[in-house]
């Protein structure tokens, strides 16, 4: 890699004893992680506990880190990886509370402005629900591409398949969305 | 649905994504300029990705980068002790018969060797520090020329069980680093083994 990208960067700052740097990575990717994670999960609190596994398997790369991949990818490959193995644990938390977040947002007026909080909330909840029910690669291929971003290159690393595989696997999953949610988009 | 729709269908969500090639993505943009039910298709799409990415993402608890940081230093400290255990990972290991009978033979090794030990006078103050079976893996070799010197000095006879040691707790990469060499198990009856020598020769002589 020539250019290696500010992530990059900041890890092999890391790498060379710069603790700052790491700061720099967890301010930089614990939301998106956790954003990813959580919808993964569908659980709050084994998603922060995976956001600091990935942080803790990038603390401990610290010696043999090199910037072969894109830093995201290697970040979004490892979370994946977690999230999968935590998905197909048998004896998986039942628990969907975050450790300090009760989630979802306060209410603190009365009116149509509530009403349309509340329906909001509503779809929001709609969403998270009907993006579990996809299978857990049509999940996280829709959402590492749609929602963080990523490239289906990047995806294909991240899930270990082919870019055509990652193209069918986001199709699938928006024709099922787009579906369920006909009301609404 | 037109005949020609179903061969841009799959290629709908990729053109939003911007993955399609050029000359694919004008085909696919010629397409919906002139299809109304494809045109339509895709602005769905584009709406529920708006859907998705404005769903509220959660908020970074304020504790998280303290667990974070202790959980980093928990594993420093699991690090340190795991290389210094051979029984807190012999319930997980295959060859743990195997292991167990190392591990007796310097059991064996080392009531012998305090055996032999009794029969030498006490060590003598200034003596380097006391000989551990256990010892971390990777650090230097203990200290065992005294018995090699019978009748002159013996080192103190101690011997310090491993501490026990969470295997959860243990990083994968350690672990699997571990099953690689094969010899997870026997880390510390092979760091000895050289101590368990230097025992039956003490006796051969």
């Amino acid at each position: 890699m020539d250019a290696p990208d500010e992530d990059a960067r900041l890890m092999l700052a890391f790498c060379a004893g710069d603790g700052t740097a790491f700061d720099a990575l967890f301010r930089r990717w614990a939301a998106p992680l956790l954003r990813y994670l959580s919808r993964m999960l569908q659980d709050a609190a084994a998603a922060e506990e995976l956001v600091q596994e990935v942080f803790l398997r990038v603390q401990g790369a610290r010696e043999r880190y090199e910037p072969q991949a894109r830093f995201s990818t290697w970040l979004y490959r490892i979370a994946t990886n977690l999230a999968l193995n935590e998905l197909r644990r048998p004896r998986r938390r039942e628990t969907h509370a975050s450790i300090d977040e009760p989630g979802g947002p306060v209410l603190a007026a009365d009116g149509p402005a509530v009403e349309a909080a509340l329906d909001a909330r509503d779809l929001c909840a709609r969403v998270e629900q009907e993006l579990a029910r996809l299978p857990e690669r049509q999940r996280a291929a829709l959402c590492l591409t749609a929602v963080e971003g990523l490239s289906y290159a990047d995806v294909a690393a991240a899930l270990e398949i082919s870019e055509a595989a990652v193209k069918a696997l986001v199709h699938r999953a928006r024709a099922t969305l787009v579906e369920h949610f006909s009301d609404v988009v | 649905m037109t005949t020609g729709c179903s061969k841009f269908e799959a290629d709908l969500s990729a053109l939003l994504d911007g993955e399609l090639s050029p000359e694919r993505a004008a085909l696919a943009r010629a397409h919906t300029d002139s299809c109304e039910r494809c045109r339509a298709q895709l602005a769905q799409l584009a709406r529920l990705d708006a859907l998705l990415v404005g769903a509220p993402a959660p908020a970074i608890p304020a504790s998280l980068r303290a667990r974070l940081e202790a959980r980093i230093l928990a594993e420093s400290a699991s690090n340190t002790s795991v290389r210094g255990s051979v029984r807190a990972r012999a319930p997980r290991l295959a060859w743990r018969g195997r292991a167990a009978g190392a591990a007796a033979a310097v059991a064996a090794g080392v009531t012998f060797y305090l055996a032999v030990a009794s029969r030498e006078p006490a060590p003598q103050q200034g003596e380097p520090s006391p000989v551990q079976i256990a010892r971390p893996l990777g650090a230097p070799s203990p200290a065992v020329p005294q018995l090699a010197e019978r009748g002159t000095a013996t080192p103190e006879r101690t011997y310090t069980p491993p501490a026990p040691v969470d295997l959860e707790s243990v990083p994968d990469e350690d672990l699997d680093l571990a099953f690689e060499l094969d010899t997870v198990e026997d880390f510390d009856v092979i760091a000895n083994l050289e101590l368990l020598e230097l025992m039956l020769e003490a006796e051969a002589s």
